[in-house]
């Protein structure tokens, strides 16, 4: 059984967080409702000698420079490091 | 009885106005001075109010109404979408107003430069913007309720919730404010809202639509999309809105795929699951009936059977965790400093979602590269899936918890349940309303493989034209506000 008052007291300072009297119940409510999501995704026979992540990215191709245009806004600001 | 054949009469369909107005029949101005007149009367100011607006853009309506009506006068293309009103989720950039996100703290922000990319695609296609609509804050919400702006009232009850967070495009479309709108979807806030509200909703492929200039919430999940009160109308506008953009790094680079001239393709030799399991057991009896009643017209064309997703508890425990945490992490500056200028329903949540463990995130996004390889199994065997969009109809505003599956659960992270499992993966889903005249809408989500939007449309179309889906209008709304009509 996870104290969760105990956690909030040890996350809220590491992560700069103040955790007021008021926000407290329900970040108390919704941790327990983080914690039994991350029940049921434990439960999940996922194959342990692999690691696949839905949000890996395959690497973007290096387009060439297009010739230089007028300048417009976004031009202006620009620092220099598309090339 | 409602006057359809009007174009501006409250429930007139976006394809009858761009026709009447390309045609000279009436003009562009004239149907958004009928849109702003229903608002005015209904929107706000009196007890019962729907609070779909947050802000209203008539000064610019009426000049955009008057370019699309030089354009028919000079004989020039007035695009197909030609002085049609429409509005959009508040998370999306209008230029000239801060994007508020639904927050009390983005409204301090320098009004936006530019138009999101989606408005002005619908710009280009003749649309007219009336304004920005009210929504949950930063879009971590299934109700419609909003510290700041009020509640969104539902129009076929105004004392129940509107479903969110694209509250006010739900609701402004059910109401008859405008036939057409935007909203996003990170969890099923297009889905939610379409099926309490009654009205169609299009939560495109993940990466369809872009989202350049709109304000984020998840970026794993967030996606854009129309609502409507048809299907012919929803693809019109969603073949207007399509077409890659590099600005968004989501965004796929996929040309446009049009969908209108597939509507009429019918359901004839499709495979289609009918989700139980888990889906039923999450449900309450209107809604599997609904979800049982699109079944049984669907099977008089199509080949349908039984479909067990198992692990579409685990997809949506995922996107649950996913989007707690990539959320807190977005805002973390803000919960820092400002916590008691979120709204408290939100706030607590991204608290929490600040604290989580990351190895509870990693595994998340394990299990859903897990879930999409079994939807995709699946998606072998089947063309559609159809599950209840929601478990119940509308809840009344206020209320705090819900009776699903013989449990009492905490309303707001439940709502969205029975969509998440799809946006979770990113795949299209129409949410069609299936309801009687009267009777408190609930819908029904049509889900395909990645990029077959076609196929949903073409089978809403389906069930459209056999009667078993329709946004009906609310019955209080079948007599116009006066002036409002006729012009």
């Amino acid at each position: 059984m996870t104290d969760w008052d105990a956690y909030i007291d040890a996350m809220a300072p590491a992560m700069g967080l103040d955790v007021a009297e008021h926000h407290r119940p329900g970040v108390r409510q919704f941790l327990e409702i983080a914690s039994s999501m991350a029940v049921v995704i434990e439960a999940v026979p996922l194959d342990e000698d692999a690691l696949a992540l839905l949000p890996v990215y395959i690497p973007p191709e290096l387009l060439p420079e297009l010739p230089s245009e007028a300048p417009s806004d976004g031009a202006a600001r620009d620092d220099g490091a598309t090339g | 009885m409602i006057d359809r054949s009007d174009p501006c009469a409250p429930h007139a369909s976006a394809i009858d106005i761009a026709a009447a107005v390309g045609a000279g029949g009436t003009s562009a101005r004239a149907v958004a001075e009928a849109a702003l007149a229903r608002i005015d009367a209904a929107d706000r100011g009196h007890e019962g109010a729907i609070n779909a607006f947050t802000d209203i853009t008539a000064e610019r309506a009426l000049a955009e109404a008057a370019e699309t009506d030089d354009a028919v006068a000079a004989g020039r293309a007035p695009g197909p979408l030609a002085g049609v009103p429409y509005a959009v989720k508040n998370l999306l950039d209008i230029a000239g107003l801060p994007t508020r996100a639904g927050s009390r703290i983005n409204r301090e922000r320098r009004p936006a430069s530019a138009d999101a990319l989606l408005l002005q695609r619908l710009r280009a296609a003749g649309a007219v913007l009336l304004g920005g609509l009210n929504m949950g804050e930063y879009a971590y919400d299934f109700t419609g309720e909003n510290a700041h702006d009020g509640a969104c009232r539902n129009p076929h009850d105004t004392t129940r919730m509107t479903g969110g967070s694209s509250s006010g495009s739900g609701a402004a479309v059910a109401a008859g404010f405008v036939p057409l709108s935007l909203g996003s979807d990170t969890n099923g806030s297009l889905r939610v809202p379409a099926s309490l509200c009654g009205v169609f909703s299009l939560k495109p492929t993940y990466g369809r639509l872009p989202r350049s200039g709109s304000f984020p919430f998840v970026d794993s999940l967030d996606h854009l999309g129309p609502f409507a009160r048809s299907t012919a109308d929803l693809a019109r506008v969603y073949d207007a809105l399509q077409g890659p953009d590099p600005a968004d790094h989501a965004a796929a680079p996929r040309a446009a795929e049009p969908t209108q001239h597939a509507l009429g393709a019918g359901v004839a030799g499709l495979r289609i699951g009918v989700v139980g399991g888990w889906f039923e057991h999450e449900a309450c009896e209107t809604a599997r009936a609904a979800a049982a009643r699109v079944a049984e017209v669907l099977a008089q064309e199509a080949e349908t059977h039984a479909v067990t997703l198992d692990g579409a508890e685990a997809a949506r425990a995922a996107a649950y965790l996913v989007t707690n945490a990539e959320s807190a992490s977005f805002h973390l500056d803000r919960l820092r400093t400002r916590p008691d200028d979120f709204d408290p329903d939100t706030r607590d949540r991204f608290l929490a979602g600040a604290m989580l463990p990351a190895s509870w995130l990693v595994r998340a996004q394990r299990v859903r590269r897990w879930w999409l390889e079994r939807l995709m199994a699946v998606f072998a065997k089947v063309d559609l899936l159809l599950a209840p969009a929601t478990p119940v109809p509308a809840p009344a505003i206020g209320q705090k918890t819900l009776s699903i599956g013989g449990r009492e659960v905490p309303l707001r992270p439940s709502l969205g349940l029975l969509a998440q499992p799809f946006s979770a993966v990113g795949l299209p889903v129409l949410t069609v309303p299936v309801f009687d005249p009267g009777s408190l809408p609930i819908g029904v989500q049509l889900i395909a493989a990645p990029w077959r939007e076609d196929r949903c449309l073409a089978a809403g179309a389906f069930l459209e034209a056999r009667g078993a889906v329709a946004a009906h209008p609310p019955p209080n709304l079948a007599a116009p506000p006066l002036g409002a009509q006729g012009r």
